[in-house]
Protein backbone atom coordinates (compact mmCIF):
# COMPACT_ATOMS: atom_id res chain seq x y z
CA UNK A 1 0.00 0.00 0.00
CA UNK A 2 2.74 2.41 0.99
CA UNK A 3 4.64 1.57 -2.21
CA UNK A 4 1.50 2.23 -4.29
CA UNK A 5 0.96 5.62 -2.65
CA UNK A 6 4.62 6.53 -3.12
CA UNK A 7 4.45 5.52 -6.80
CA UNK A 8 1.35 7.62 -7.38
CA UNK A 9 2.96 10.62 -5.66
CA UNK A 10 6.13 10.30 -7.74
CA UNK A 11 4.14 10.05 -10.97
CA UNK A 12 2.17 13.18 -10.07
CA UNK A 13 5.33 15.11 -9.19
CA UNK A 14 7.08 14.33 -12.47
CA UNK A 15 4.06 14.62 -14.77
CA UNK A 16 2.46 17.58 -13.01
CA UNK A 17 4.30 20.23 -15.13
CA UNK A 18 2.97 18.63 -18.32
CA UNK A 19 -0.57 19.51 -17.25
CA UNK A 20 0.39 23.12 -16.16
CA UNK A 21 0.90 24.36 -19.75
CA UNK A 22 0.97 27.94 -21.01
CA UNK A 23 -1.23 28.76 -23.99
CA UNK A 24 -0.27 30.74 -27.06
CA UNK A 25 -2.87 32.84 -28.86
CA UNK A 26 -2.28 33.82 -32.50
CA UNK A 27 -4.25 36.99 -33.20
CA UNK A 28 -4.55 38.38 -36.73
CA UNK A 29 -5.26 42.08 -37.24
CA UNK A 30 -5.42 44.56 -40.09
CA UNK A 31 -4.21 48.17 -39.88
CA UNK A 32 -0.90 47.65 -38.08
CA UNK A 33 1.26 49.66 -40.46
CA UNK A 34 3.71 51.02 -37.92
CA UNK A 35 5.12 50.42 -34.49
CA UNK A 36 3.04 53.27 -33.04
CA UNK A 37 -0.09 51.44 -34.16
CA UNK A 38 1.28 48.25 -32.62
CA UNK A 39 2.38 49.82 -29.33
CA UNK A 40 -1.21 50.44 -28.26
CA UNK A 41 -1.99 46.77 -28.89
CA UNK A 42 1.17 45.65 -27.09
CA UNK A 43 0.55 47.80 -24.02
CA UNK A 44 -3.09 46.84 -23.58
CA UNK A 45 -2.35 43.13 -23.94
CA UNK A 46 0.41 43.28 -21.34
CA UNK A 47 -2.03 44.86 -18.89
CA UNK A 48 -4.15 41.68 -18.92
CA UNK A 49 -3.58 39.50 -15.87
CA UNK A 50 -1.79 36.29 -16.89
CA UNK A 51 -0.18 37.57 -20.10
CA UNK A 52 3.49 36.58 -20.08
CA UNK A 53 4.75 37.59 -23.51
CA UNK A 54 3.61 39.57 -26.54
CA UNK A 55 5.32 39.36 -29.94
CA UNK A 56 4.16 41.44 -32.90
CA UNK A 57 4.91 40.82 -36.59
CA UNK A 58 3.85 43.86 -38.62
CA UNK A 59 4.28 42.34 -42.10
CA UNK A 60 2.04 39.40 -41.20
CA UNK A 61 -0.47 41.37 -39.12
CA UNK A 62 0.15 38.80 -36.39
CA UNK A 63 0.24 39.14 -32.62
CA UNK A 64 1.42 36.13 -30.61
CA UNK A 65 0.36 36.23 -26.97
CA UNK A 66 1.63 33.71 -24.42
CA UNK A 67 -0.52 33.39 -21.32
CA UNK A 68 -0.03 31.38 -18.18
CA UNK A 69 -2.14 28.40 -17.31
CA UNK A 70 -5.68 29.31 -16.42
CA UNK A 71 -5.70 32.55 -18.38
CA UNK A 72 -8.22 32.73 -21.19
CA UNK A 73 -8.57 35.43 -23.86
CA UNK A 74 -11.99 35.68 -25.47
CA UNK A 75 -12.78 36.86 -28.98
CA UNK A 76 -14.96 39.69 -27.69
CA UNK A 77 -12.23 40.89 -25.36
CA UNK A 78 -9.62 40.92 -28.13
CA UNK A 79 -11.95 42.62 -30.63
CA UNK A 80 -12.57 45.45 -28.16
CA UNK A 81 -8.90 45.72 -27.27
CA UNK A 82 -7.85 46.00 -30.92
CA UNK A 83 -10.60 48.53 -31.64
CA UNK A 84 -9.38 50.63 -28.71
CA UNK A 85 -5.90 50.47 -30.20
CA UNK A 86 -7.16 51.65 -33.58
CA UNK A 87 -6.76 48.44 -35.62
CA UNK A 88 -9.20 45.79 -36.87
CA UNK A 89 -9.59 42.24 -35.56
CA UNK A 90 -9.59 39.46 -38.17
CA UNK A 91 -9.43 36.12 -36.35
CA UNK A 92 -7.61 34.24 -33.62
CA UNK A 93 -6.56 30.72 -32.74
CA UNK A 94 -4.85 29.22 -29.75
CA UNK A 95 -3.07 26.10 -28.60
CA UNK A 96 -1.36 24.92 -25.43
CA UNK A 97 2.41 24.99 -25.32
CA UNK A 98 3.96 21.64 -24.61
CA UNK B 1 3.89 99.98 -36.06
CA UNK B 2 6.79 97.79 -34.83
CA UNK B 3 4.45 96.04 -32.38
CA UNK B 4 1.98 95.47 -35.19
CA UNK B 5 4.71 93.93 -37.34
CA UNK B 6 5.75 91.76 -34.41
CA UNK B 7 2.22 90.50 -33.93
CA UNK B 8 1.89 89.76 -37.64
CA UNK B 9 5.20 87.87 -37.59
CA UNK B 10 4.11 85.85 -34.57
CA UNK B 11 0.94 85.07 -36.47
CA UNK B 12 3.05 83.64 -39.26
CA UNK B 13 4.84 81.40 -36.81
CA UNK B 14 1.55 80.40 -35.23
CA UNK B 15 0.56 78.96 -38.62
CA UNK B 16 3.59 76.73 -38.27
CA UNK B 17 2.87 75.76 -34.69
CA UNK B 18 -0.83 75.28 -35.24
CA UNK B 19 -0.24 71.68 -36.24
CA UNK B 20 -0.22 69.45 -33.20
CA UNK B 21 2.45 66.89 -34.05
CA UNK B 22 0.93 63.42 -33.69
CA UNK B 23 2.44 60.02 -33.99
CA UNK B 24 3.14 59.14 -37.61
CA UNK B 25 1.70 62.34 -39.01
CA UNK B 26 3.44 65.01 -41.09
CA UNK B 27 5.76 67.42 -39.40
CA UNK B 28 4.35 70.77 -40.61
CA UNK B 29 0.81 69.78 -41.47
CA UNK B 30 -1.85 67.63 -39.82
CA UNK B 31 -2.65 63.96 -40.24
CA UNK B 32 -5.44 61.67 -39.07
CA UNK B 33 -3.57 59.69 -36.42
CA UNK B 34 -5.04 59.64 -32.92
CA UNK B 35 -3.96 57.69 -29.82
CA UNK B 36 -4.98 54.33 -28.41
CA UNK B 37 -7.64 54.54 -25.71
CA UNK B 38 -6.12 55.55 -22.39
CA UNK B 39 -2.79 56.42 -23.98
CA UNK B 40 -0.70 59.50 -23.31
CA UNK B 41 1.56 61.29 -25.73
CA UNK B 42 4.20 63.74 -24.49
CA UNK B 43 6.02 65.76 -27.14
CA UNK B 44 8.53 68.51 -26.40
CA UNK B 45 9.58 70.37 -29.54
CA UNK B 46 11.70 73.19 -30.88
CA UNK B 47 10.60 75.41 -33.77
CA UNK B 48 12.78 78.07 -35.40
CA UNK B 49 11.99 80.54 -38.15
CA UNK B 50 13.64 83.41 -39.94
CA UNK B 51 12.02 86.20 -41.91
CA UNK B 52 14.35 89.00 -42.95
CA UNK B 53 15.90 90.35 -39.76
CA UNK B 54 13.33 88.65 -37.52
CA UNK B 55 14.25 85.42 -35.80
CA UNK B 56 12.03 83.33 -33.61
CA UNK B 57 12.68 80.22 -31.59
CA UNK B 58 9.80 78.53 -29.88
CA UNK B 59 9.92 75.75 -27.34
CA UNK B 60 6.68 73.83 -27.14
CA UNK B 61 5.26 71.06 -25.02
CA UNK B 62 2.29 69.07 -26.25
CA UNK B 63 0.43 66.57 -24.13
CA UNK B 64 -2.32 64.41 -25.60
CA UNK B 65 -4.71 61.81 -24.18
CA UNK B 66 -6.56 59.05 -26.03
CA UNK B 67 -10.20 59.34 -25.00
CA UNK B 68 -11.25 56.46 -27.26
CA UNK B 69 -9.51 54.58 -30.04
CA UNK B 70 -10.78 57.27 -32.47
CA UNK B 71 -10.78 60.45 -30.37
CA UNK B 72 -7.99 62.31 -28.65
CA UNK B 73 -7.53 65.71 -27.00
CA UNK B 74 -4.62 67.69 -25.63
CA UNK B 75 -2.89 70.94 -24.76
CA UNK B 76 -0.05 72.88 -26.33
CA UNK B 77 2.16 75.15 -24.20
CA UNK B 78 4.61 77.36 -26.17
CA UNK B 79 7.47 79.53 -24.92
CA UNK B 80 8.89 82.00 -27.45
CA UNK B 81 12.25 83.70 -27.90
CA UNK B 82 12.03 86.55 -30.38
CA UNK B 83 14.64 88.94 -31.76
CA UNK B 84 15.09 91.47 -34.54
CA UNK B 85 17.60 94.22 -35.35
CA UNK B 86 16.28 96.46 -32.56
CA UNK B 87 15.45 94.27 -29.58
CA UNK B 88 14.78 90.80 -28.25
CA UNK B 89 12.50 89.19 -25.68
CA UNK B 90 10.91 85.98 -24.51
CA UNK B 91 7.78 84.73 -22.79
CA UNK B 92 4.89 82.29 -22.92
CA UNK B 93 2.92 82.27 -26.13
CA UNK B 94 -0.80 81.56 -26.44
CA UNK B 95 -1.77 78.25 -24.84
CA UNK B 96 -3.61 75.91 -27.18
CA UNK B 97 -6.32 73.32 -26.54
CA UNK B 98 -7.09 70.83 -29.31
CA UNK B 99 -9.06 67.75 -30.16
CA UNK B 100 -9.09 65.32 -33.08
CA UNK B 101 -11.74 62.81 -34.08
CA UNK B 102 -11.09 60.03 -36.59
CA UNK B 103 -14.41 59.44 -38.29
CA UNK B 104 -13.37 56.94 -40.99
CA UNK B 105 -10.90 54.08 -41.11
CA UNK B 106 -10.20 51.32 -43.62
CA UNK B 107 -7.71 48.68 -42.51
CA UNK B 108 -5.98 46.07 -44.64
CA UNK B 109 -2.99 43.82 -44.01
CA UNK B 110 -0.13 46.12 -43.01
CA UNK B 111 -1.94 49.29 -44.10
CA UNK B 112 -4.42 51.82 -42.81
CA UNK B 113 -6.38 54.57 -44.56
CA UNK B 114 -8.10 57.13 -42.36
CA UNK B 115 -9.75 60.55 -42.20
CA UNK B 116 -10.18 62.88 -39.23
CA UNK B 117 -11.36 66.34 -38.21
CA UNK B 118 -9.41 68.58 -35.91
CA UNK B 119 -10.28 71.67 -33.87
CA UNK B 120 -7.91 73.89 -31.92
CA UNK B 121 -8.34 77.06 -29.88
CA UNK B 122 -5.44 79.38 -29.04
CA UNK B 123 -6.29 81.18 -25.83
CA UNK B 124 -5.33 84.77 -25.08
CA UNK B 125 -2.96 83.75 -22.31
CA UNK B 126 0.42 84.71 -23.73
CA UNK B 127 2.86 87.14 -22.19
CA UNK B 128 2.71 90.81 -23.19
CA UNK B 129 6.24 91.64 -24.33
CA UNK B 130 8.13 93.72 -26.86
CA UNK B 131 8.87 92.30 -29.37
CA UNK B 132 5.56 90.43 -29.20
CA UNK B 133 5.80 86.75 -28.25
CA UNK B 134 2.04 86.21 -28.38
CA UNK B 135 -0.84 87.61 -30.42
CA UNK B 136 -3.06 89.03 -27.66
CA UNK B 137 -6.06 87.32 -29.25
CA UNK B 138 -8.14 84.17 -29.08
CA UNK B 139 -7.95 82.27 -32.37
CA UNK B 140 -9.32 79.01 -33.72
CA UNK B 141 -8.45 76.37 -36.28
CA UNK B 142 -10.63 73.78 -38.00
CA UNK B 143 -8.99 71.05 -40.05
CA UNK B 144 -9.85 68.07 -42.22
CA UNK B 145 -7.22 65.46 -42.99
CA UNK B 146 -6.79 62.19 -44.88
CA UNK B 147 -3.92 59.73 -44.56
CA UNK B 148 -2.71 56.42 -45.98
CA UNK B 149 -0.03 54.50 -44.14
CA UNK B 150 1.47 51.19 -45.18
CA UNK B 151 4.62 49.20 -44.55
CA UNK B 152 6.36 51.11 -47.36
CA UNK B 153 4.38 54.15 -48.60
CA UNK B 154 2.71 57.09 -46.92
CA UNK B 155 0.48 59.87 -48.23
CA UNK B 156 -1.51 62.64 -46.60
CA UNK B 157 -3.71 65.55 -47.66
CA UNK B 158 -5.14 68.19 -45.38
CA UNK B 159 -6.85 71.55 -45.30
CA UNK B 160 -7.07 73.94 -42.35
CA UNK B 161 -8.91 77.19 -41.79
CA UNK B 162 -7.62 79.55 -39.16
CA UNK B 163 -9.85 82.27 -37.74
CA UNK B 164 -7.96 85.07 -35.98
CA UNK B 165 -9.54 87.20 -33.28
CA UNK B 166 -9.14 90.93 -32.63
CA UNK B 167 -6.77 92.25 -29.99
CA UNK B 168 -7.35 95.12 -27.54
CA UNK B 169 -5.91 97.63 -29.99
CA UNK B 170 -8.47 96.69 -32.65
CA UNK B 171 -5.96 94.76 -34.76
CA UNK B 172 -7.21 91.56 -36.41
CA UNK B 173 -4.79 89.45 -38.39
CA UNK B 174 -6.14 88.05 -41.63
CA UNK B 175 -7.68 84.60 -41.52
CA UNK B 176 -5.67 81.86 -43.17
CA UNK B 177 -6.24 78.79 -45.30
CA UNK B 178 -3.54 76.12 -45.24
CA UNK B 179 -3.46 73.25 -47.72
CA UNK B 180 -0.94 70.43 -47.54
CA UNK B 181 0.09 67.42 -49.60
CA UNK B 182 2.62 64.93 -48.26
CA UNK B 183 4.34 61.79 -49.48
CA UNK B 184 6.55 59.45 -47.51
CA UNK B 185 8.52 56.26 -47.87
CA UNK B 186 9.91 53.65 -45.49
CA UNK B 187 12.86 52.39 -47.56
CA UNK B 188 13.56 49.40 -45.31
CA UNK B 189 10.53 47.83 -43.58
CA UNK B 190 11.60 46.76 -40.11
CA UNK B 191 9.70 44.83 -37.48
CA UNK B 192 8.08 46.00 -34.29
CA UNK B 193 11.04 46.21 -31.90
CA UNK B 194 13.55 47.40 -34.50
CA UNK B 195 14.36 51.08 -35.15
CA UNK B 196 12.45 52.47 -38.09
CA UNK B 197 13.05 55.38 -40.50
CA UNK B 198 10.52 57.12 -42.73
CA UNK B 199 11.39 59.97 -45.12
CA UNK B 200 8.80 62.62 -45.93
CA UNK B 201 8.33 65.42 -48.43
CA UNK B 202 5.61 67.99 -47.77
CA UNK B 203 4.16 70.71 -49.99
CA UNK B 204 2.66 73.32 -47.66
CA UNK B 205 0.55 76.16 -49.01
CA UNK B 206 -0.61 79.16 -46.97
CA UNK B 207 -3.04 81.85 -48.07
CA UNK B 208 -3.64 84.73 -45.67
CA UNK B 209 -6.23 87.51 -45.89
CA UNK B 210 -5.16 91.05 -45.16
CA UNK B 211 -4.83 92.21 -41.57
CA UNK B 212 -7.41 94.74 -40.37
CA UNK B 213 -6.77 97.62 -38.04
CA UNK B 214 -9.96 99.17 -36.67
CA UNK B 215 -11.84 97.94 -39.74
CA UNK B 216 -9.29 99.14 -42.31
CA UNK B 217 -7.34 96.58 -44.37
CA UNK B 218 -3.58 97.03 -44.14
CA UNK B 219 -1.87 97.04 -47.54
CA UNK B 220 1.36 95.27 -46.66
CA UNK B 221 -0.24 92.16 -45.20
CA UNK B 222 -1.63 88.85 -46.40
CA UNK B 223 -0.79 86.84 -49.49
CA UNK B 224 0.37 83.39 -50.45
CA UNK B 225 3.44 81.33 -49.66
CA UNK B 226 4.35 77.82 -50.73
CA UNK B 227 6.93 75.65 -48.99
CA UNK B 228 8.70 72.44 -49.90
CA UNK B 229 9.50 70.59 -46.69
CA UNK B 230 11.70 67.50 -46.42
CA UNK B 231 11.52 65.64 -43.14
CA UNK B 232 12.29 62.42 -41.30
CA UNK B 233 10.71 60.19 -38.64
CA UNK B 234 12.90 57.88 -36.61
CA UNK B 235 10.92 55.57 -34.36
CA UNK B 236 11.68 52.80 -31.87
CA UNK B 237 8.66 51.12 -30.37
CA UNK B 238 6.99 53.98 -28.43
CA UNK B 239 9.54 56.76 -28.97
CA UNK B 240 10.00 58.94 -32.03
CA UNK B 241 12.19 61.77 -33.22
CA UNK B 242 10.82 63.92 -36.02
CA UNK B 243 12.60 66.71 -37.84
CA UNK B 244 11.99 68.82 -40.90
CA UNK B 245 12.67 72.11 -42.61
CA UNK B 246 10.29 74.31 -44.64
CA UNK B 247 11.96 75.89 -47.66
CA UNK B 248 9.94 78.65 -49.37
CA UNK B 249 9.55 77.99 -53.11
CA UNK B 250 6.90 80.58 -54.02
CA UNK B 251 5.82 83.96 -52.61
CA UNK B 252 2.98 86.22 -53.66
CA UNK B 253 2.70 88.57 -50.72
CA UNK B 254 0.70 91.79 -50.80
CA UNK B 255 2.60 95.08 -50.85
CA UNK B 256 6.02 95.20 -49.23
CA UNK B 257 6.61 92.37 -46.79
CA UNK B 258 9.48 90.25 -45.62
CA UNK B 259 9.39 86.82 -47.17
CA UNK B 260 9.99 83.69 -45.09
CA UNK B 261 13.59 82.48 -45.27
CA UNK B 262 13.05 79.13 -43.64
CA UNK B 263 11.29 77.34 -40.80
CA UNK B 264 12.45 74.22 -39.00
CA UNK B 265 11.06 71.85 -36.39
CA UNK B 266 12.46 69.11 -34.14
CA UNK B 267 10.15 66.94 -32.03
CA UNK B 268 10.73 64.22 -29.44
CA UNK B 269 7.67 62.10 -28.82
CA UNK B 270 6.77 59.40 -26.32
CA UNK B 271 3.68 57.24 -26.20
CA UNK B 272 2.91 55.96 -22.70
Amino acid sequence: MNKSIATIVLVLIFTGPAFAADTVYHIFAHGMACRYCAFGVDKQLREIEGVKQVDIYLDKGLINVRVKEGTRLTEGQIKTLLENAGVTYQRMEHHPLK
Amino acid sequence: MNRMKSIIFVAGLMSLVSSATWAHDPIFSIGPHVLFKGGFEIAPEVRVSKKGDEHETELGLEATYGITGDWAAGVDIPYNFKSNDRNSGDGFGNFGVFTKYRFWRHDTLGAQETAAVLAKVFTDTGANRRPAVSTGTTDGILGLTYGYESRKWYRWASVRYRYNGKNDAGLRRGNKILVDLVGGIRPVPTDYLEPDTVWLLELNGEYGERTESRGVNLANTGGTELFLSPGIFWTKRNFAIKAGVQIPVYHNLNGRQKESDYRAKLVFEWHL
